[in-house]
């Protein structure tokens, strides 16, 4: 595995893959499969929760977009689909949780389908070749909290939540031993999610991310 | 979810099976040949290498080799075996540095002479169960690099297993914390080697707690290519090896970090933050640490081993960001995975500690001198990047898959500045929450690179170059 520094400011990392779908039936039947999953409450969909954020889109091969009006239309054999997400930790590791969940991966199988030479998600050798042949490089990253991760982000609203809570149940006069009751309570109930955040100059744990050794450039 | 497999255990290196736990003496070698013909006649005097399989014959002393990408190289090897080799073994341990947070105290600029540059070629570990053999079997090998102007031996480091006994106190306060068995200790007073995973076909021991925990709550051994090259892995794939194959065959790659632990300010630290707590320092340990001195979990346990984390979703009994923990999650991702998130970053632990064990109530500077005390920390995996680098980058050093923002772990992570653990509280156990702060630099990398350890057939490859790997 070779280790990519991490040119974004952040604990996040874009993946974009863009895979060719072939025209013909294969176009209504991603079609059809990227409605079942925004649609239709699947225990597979459930499981991809795990995923943070995720996003299928077809791009039709003959309505490409065109910035300009003078730009030719063009008609290609393919269309585009488009999986963008966002993730914490490394490349490795979250393509593996794809592979490596039974439920996820069969999701994936089937969000892929239609992608032309897409292998399966096993062997997951040749489903992170796949993934990886794919991807495409950015450019551009937008990061509202670039010293947060999801879990991060998630703790603190926990923690927001519950310290609102106390100061409500505290807003009245109360003896201090009740206060001090109180307060133990809101502390114990709160203890988890005290993980410190932020991105401080020193850490460097999140600044690579690995790729596969047969990726290496 | 099972594995059927047979590892040639003849020519697996002995280091597989894990001595320290049972061999009381070692030493360790670092020698560096000038050229290949140079290197051929040290393996030769070195071969043949002591086996898994030879261990049942009880030899004097066991002798393993593992090698440097310099090593490799200066054999003359084929450019096609050493472009094989993979990217992480090939830049070594000290470029690896900010992978694995060898910043600070444990910066390789503050490492040792020997492993700031290049130098060492092959790492010699023989271990004996008589001091009178090991030393018999060094002056042979000395003697033999003495007379050879090619070779030199760059250095030595004396390693052993040390015991508790009740004569020897290592608990802080609570004297009820001093394990009553007689069982492997690290420095810091904990019983060491507890946990390793169980390798289908060679160690199945453990297999319950240690082992892959599938879905259905059942554990199984992990199939051997985790760990050996040239084997089916968790994936059911062979992982990606050097080639050809008969040159990775029953290889493993081999990580070897000198750890040098403070005794004297982690006790200090406990006593310190124990007393602000209202813990109690030995209380304190055992949480930071998750297990007691004895090696007894904080969950709920029949033994050392056979525990879930899925029941301790926010760490409440076992903090998220203790020690065992962090380096072997277990199902702490959820119990509908078990341990499929982790299977893949599991390492095989062979360490052994070198200097003697510091009593409760004296200062390590009186008990070993400036040589200090610690750990020759040694992981054997079949992907550096994957297995170890994962391991100490994203569970040891960062927090965020515990909850744990960037909190590193409390006993050997790089400390950053502000460091701190929490420790929530447990209403059942009437017990507050804590956060022990300021953290101090515990352990520190004094050293250490990444090898190839070659199968027992390989080594011999290389050392007549009868497969004509030159």
């Amino acid at each position: 595995m070779s280790l990519i520094p991490i040119h974004f400011a952040g604990k996040a990392n874009p993946l974009t893959v863009i895979t060719p779908v072939k025209r013909g039936w294969r176009r209504w039947l991603t079609i059809a499969i990227l409605f079942v999953f925004k649609h239709l409450p699947l225990g597979v969909v459930k499981q991809l929760a795990f995923i943070h954020f995720a996003r299928w889109i077809l791009v039709r091969g003959d309505k490409l977009p065109r910035l300009d009006p003078n730009q030719p239309e063009e008609n290609w054999p393919y269309d585009l689909y488009v999986f963008t997400t966002n993730f914490n930790g490394s490349w490795d590791q979250y393509i593996d949780a794809f592979g490596r969940i039974k439920s996820v991966s069969k999701g994936l199988n089937m969000l892929w389908y239609t992608s032309a030479g897409f292998p399966g998600p096993w062997p997951m050798r040749l489903f992170k070749r796949y993934i990886h042949y794919f991807e495409q490089q950015q450019e551009l990253y937008y990061n509202a909290y670039p010293g947060a991760t999801v879990r991060d982000i998630d703790a603190a609203l926990k923690l927001s939540t519950a310290f609102q809570e106390f100061l409500e149940q505290t807003e009245n006069d109360m003896d201090d031993e009740e206060f001090a009751r109180r307060h133990r309570q809101f502390v114990n109930e709160i203890a988890p999610f005290l993980g410190q955040s932020g991105q401080p100059a020193e850490q460097t744990a999140h600044a690579h991310r690995s790729l596969p050794q047969e990726f290496r450039p | 979810m099972s594995y059927s497999s047979s590892v040639n255990t003849k020519d697996v290196q002995a280091l597989f099976r894990g001595f320290g736990l049972k061999w009381p003496h070692a030493r360790f070698f670092y020698c560096r040949y000038a050229n290949g013909e140079a290197g051929r006649r040290l393996l030769q005097f070195l071969g043949p290498l002591t086996s898994y399989h030879d261990l049942s014959n009880s030899p004097d002393v066991c002798v393993n080799a593992a090698f440097t990408v310099g090593g490799l190289a200066a054999l003359n090897l084929d450019n096609d075996i050493i472009n094989s080799l993979p990217d992480d073994f090939r830049d070594g341990m000290r470029s690896r540095a900010n992978i694995n947070g060898d910043s600070g105290e444990s910066d390789p600029c503050q490492w040792e002479d020997i492993w700031r540059e290049d130098k060492v070629h092959i790492w010699v570990g023989a271990y004996a169960r008589e001091q009178a053999s090991l030393e018999g079997w060094s002056e042979k090998l000395l003697r033999f690099l003495d007379a050879d102007s090619d070779l030199s031996c760059l250095g030595s480091q004396d390693a052993g297993r040390i015991v508790s006994s009740p004569e020897t106190p290592i608990y802080i306060e609570d004297a009820e914390t001093q394990p009553q068995e007689s069982v492997v200790l690290e420095h810091f007073g904990f019983r060491d080697g507890v946990s390793n995973p169980p390798i289908s076909g060679l160690v199945e021991k453990l297999v319950n707690g240690a082992g892959i925990l599938d879905a259905n709550g059942n554990w199984h051994a992990y199939p051997p290519g985790e760990f050996l090259l040239g084997h089916i892995d968790t994936n059911g794939e062979i992982p990606v090896a050097p080639k050809p194959a008969a040159f990775a065959q029953n290889g493993s790659f081999m990580v070897l970090r000198k750890l040098d632990q403070d005794v004297d300010l982690f006790r200090e630290y406990l006593e310190e933050q124990g007393a602000k707590l209202s813990m109690g320092p030995d209380e304190l340990a055992a949480r930071m640490v998750g297990r007691r001195r004895d090696g007894t979990p904080l969950m709920p346990s029949e033994d050392l081993n056979d525990f879930r984390f899925s029941g301790d979703p926010e760490g409440r009994v076992c903090p998220m960001g203790s020690h065992i923990r962090r380096t072997n999650p277990r199902d702490s991702f959820g119990a509908d995975f078990g341990s499929l998130l982790v299977d893949r970053h599991r390492i095989l632990r062979r360490a052994i500690t070198y200097g003697n064990i510091v009593p409760r109530g004296k200062k390590q500077v009186d008990v070993n001198g400036p040589s200090g005390q610690g750990l020759m920390f040694i992981v054997l995996n079949a992907s550096i990047s994957r297995q170890f680098e994962f391991v100490q980058q994203q569970w040891v050093n960062y927090g965020n898959e515990f909850d744990q923002g960037n909190d590193a772990d409390p006993i050997i992570g790089t400390r950053t500045g502000g460091d701190q653990m929490v420790i929530p509280g447990n209403e059942q156990e009437g017990r507050d929450a804590a956060i022990c702060t300021e953290l101090k630099q515990f352990v520190r990398c004094r050293g250490g690179d990444y090898f190839f350890l070659p199968g027992i057939g390989a080594f011999e490859g290389l050392a007549d170059n009868s497969q004509g790997w030159q």
